[in-house]
């Protein structure tokens, strides 16, 4: 981006629509036409056969004309957003005109008069023509870039507003903070957050374990303003069963922060070409695994639930007092496609 | 080592808060008997005071933990340095372990732990936060390609074991119980594992250091 804001740049930039007196005299030219078209009819004792149809012919000229000027003047968004009903409207405008036409036609089977209708019609048509032809032209491409304004506008508004939210937040914390490993936390996690936001949905099979778990971590920490302390071992890529793990990692954390009742949890994983396992451990209450609280017993078995539907497993090591560990085991994609090979079955269950 | 007077400290580290803070922590248990701000003044005022421990930061802006302890190794003092960071750069931490540091902890240890941890460096015990666990468990993996010295270069299954849990968050008492050992042998698993991290040739470790750094 240059100087000055962009959008007032390229508005300046776009040619003005028409201007409001040609408009007036295109108006005008219609009226002038009509009044012709009457008072011959008057003076000469033209029968209706010609007027009426002639009338209706500017009926429908006139819903064409009605539709586009309401278009431009009564706010570009509501004639955008029924752009159907626009073209449905202009249609039906034109499909009178026609009518109109053809019932003067099979009015009048008098040459003469016919000739002088169709040459006050023509004329008439002429005059919109000249008139409304480049203007609607005009006025459609304004539409079109009133609209891609629009939408460039509604774009950077919620441009502006994520980044308000996220990066500017973070970057004022980042400032207040002395300590560099919350800088780099801070930091990190902003950086993923918003690469998911820039590069569209967030990234659940891409990445690596480690920095998975970090930001799971870094969130638990946000949340619930508990310390925790990732040591990882090992690295490779995430795929869908250990984006199952570090999931329960992150439900492990939670439930840890919410009801142990200590500042700290520990998350340990170590990373294998075959297997991850991961370990939350608290040190606070703990708990008795026969007697849980059904909304206790609901996060275990989300957390083992999760496990096993992913293929792993879960266990629970805690006891009053004595603190609570989560012991979390999966194997990776690529040790269950070499099974699969090895058993002689190439697409088998993913489940 | 054993005195029968308090222990006497010496705080290096260029966040003045942070040496206020520490001062205030350790304070009440041991004698701070001086603080620096970087490499130079710090190798002045432990040549000086000459105290039992120096908390070390690995990250000093003229320069590195490791320096301090490198100027001061040819002047055959009987000092104990304990590395104190922030940093989480497997490289940085390596590096002043292997320089001669007795353990690493983090800055986010807490104010009985850190007062615990300067009592047993002093007293000859290794001390591993269970981030050096991690790194020391990563670096001796089985990934990395043949030892040219299994004394050195190979971690034992206990001291995996210990080295596992360590990461894991446990202390060394927790260990004992778990493994069904006593704190002490514990304690001898982990300075075997800390001797093991400082002398082994591999030149693996500061390579491994090195490219962990890119993750």
């Amino acid at each position: 981006m240059t100087t000055g804001n962009p959008i007032e740049r390229l508005r300046r930039e776009l040619p003005n629509g028409l201007s409001n007196d040609r408009r007036s005299l295109g108006i005008i030219l219609i009226a002038i036409g009509g009044l012709v078209l009457a008072r011959r009819g008057a003076a000469e004792l033209l029968p209706a056969s010609i007027l009426w149809p002639l009338l209706i012919v500017l009926v429908g000229f006139g819903a064409v004309v009605w539709q586009v000027s309401k278009s431009t003047e009564a706010g570009m968004r509501g004639a955008l957003r029924d752009q159907r009903v626009a073209v449905a409207r202009i249609a039906l405008g034109c499909a009178v005109a026609l009518l109109g036409l053809l019932a003067f036609l099979a009015a009048n089977v008098s040459l003469a008069v016919l000739l002088t209708g169709l040459v006050a019609a023509l004329l008439v048509s002429v005059g919109l023509g000249l008139v409304f032809g480049p203007w609607l032209w005009l006025v459609l491409r304004d539409l079109r870039d009133e609209q891609r304004l629009r939408l460039w506008a509604d774009e950077r508004a919620e441009v502006a507003a994520h980044l308000h939210d996220s990066v500017l937040q973070t970057l004022s914390l980042i400032q207040r903070t002395d300590d560099a490993r919350e800088a780099s936390q801070l930091a990190r996690r902003q950086e993923r957050e918003l690469r998911s936001w820039l590069y569209g949905r967030e990234r659940t099979v891409e990445g690596d374990i480690e920095s998975a778990i970090e930001a799971t971590a870094a969130q638990v920490e946000d949340r619930f303003g508990v310390a925790v302390e990732v040591v990882v071992v090992g690295s490779g890529p995430l795929d869908e069963p250990t984006s199952a793990l570090v999931a329960a990692v992150g439900e492990a954390l939670t439930n840890a922060a919410k009801f142990a009742g200590v500042d700290r949890v520990s998350v340990y994983a170590e990373i294998t070409p075959t297997s991850v396992e991961a370990f939350v451990r608290d040190t606070g209450d703990g708990f008795d695994p026969t007697e849980v609280a059904d909304d206790r017993k609901g996060i275990a078995e989300s957390i083992r639930g999760r496990m096993q539907r992913a293929g792993g497993e879960a266990d629970i090591t805690t006891g009053l007092g004595e603190g609570t560990e989560v012991h979390l085991r999966i194997q990776r994609e690529s040790q269950r496609e070499m099974q699969r090979e090895q058993r002689g079955d190439p697409r088998g269950d993913t489940a | 080592m054993s005195r029968s007077e308090r222990l006497r400290v010496v705080l290096v580290d260029d966040h003045e808060l942070f040496r206020k803070g520490v001062r205030h922590e350790l304070g009440q248990r041991y004698d701070i008997v001086a603080e620096a701000a970087d490499v130079d003044e710090a190798v002045d005022v432990i040549a000086d005071t000459q105290p039992d421990v120096v908390l070390l930061d690995v990250h000093l802006t003229s320069g590195t933990g490791r320096d301090v302890i490198e100027k001061l190794a040819d002047r055959d003092l009987d000092i104990t340095f304990l590395a104190l960071s922030v940093s989480d750069a497997a490289e940085d931490v390596i590096d002043v372990v292997r320089a001669g540091a007795r353990g690493y902890v983090t800055k986010s240890i807490k104010s009985d732990e850190l007062v615990d941890a300067v009592r047993r460096v002093a007293e000859g015990d290794a001390v591993f936060s269970p981030r050096l666990a991690g790194f020391v468990l990563d670096a001796f993996s089985a990934a990395v390609p043949a030892p040219a010295d299994p004394e050195l270069d190979l971690l034992t299954n206990r001291e995996q074991e210990v080295m596992r849990l360590l990461a894991r968050g446990y202390a060394y008492k927790e260990i004992g119980v778990k493994l069904s050992i006593s704190v002490k042998t514990v304690e001898t698993h982990a300075s075997a594992v800390l001797r093991k991290l400082q002398l082994s040739s591999r030149h693996e470790l500061s390579s491994w250091a090195a490219r962990r750094r890119l993750v």
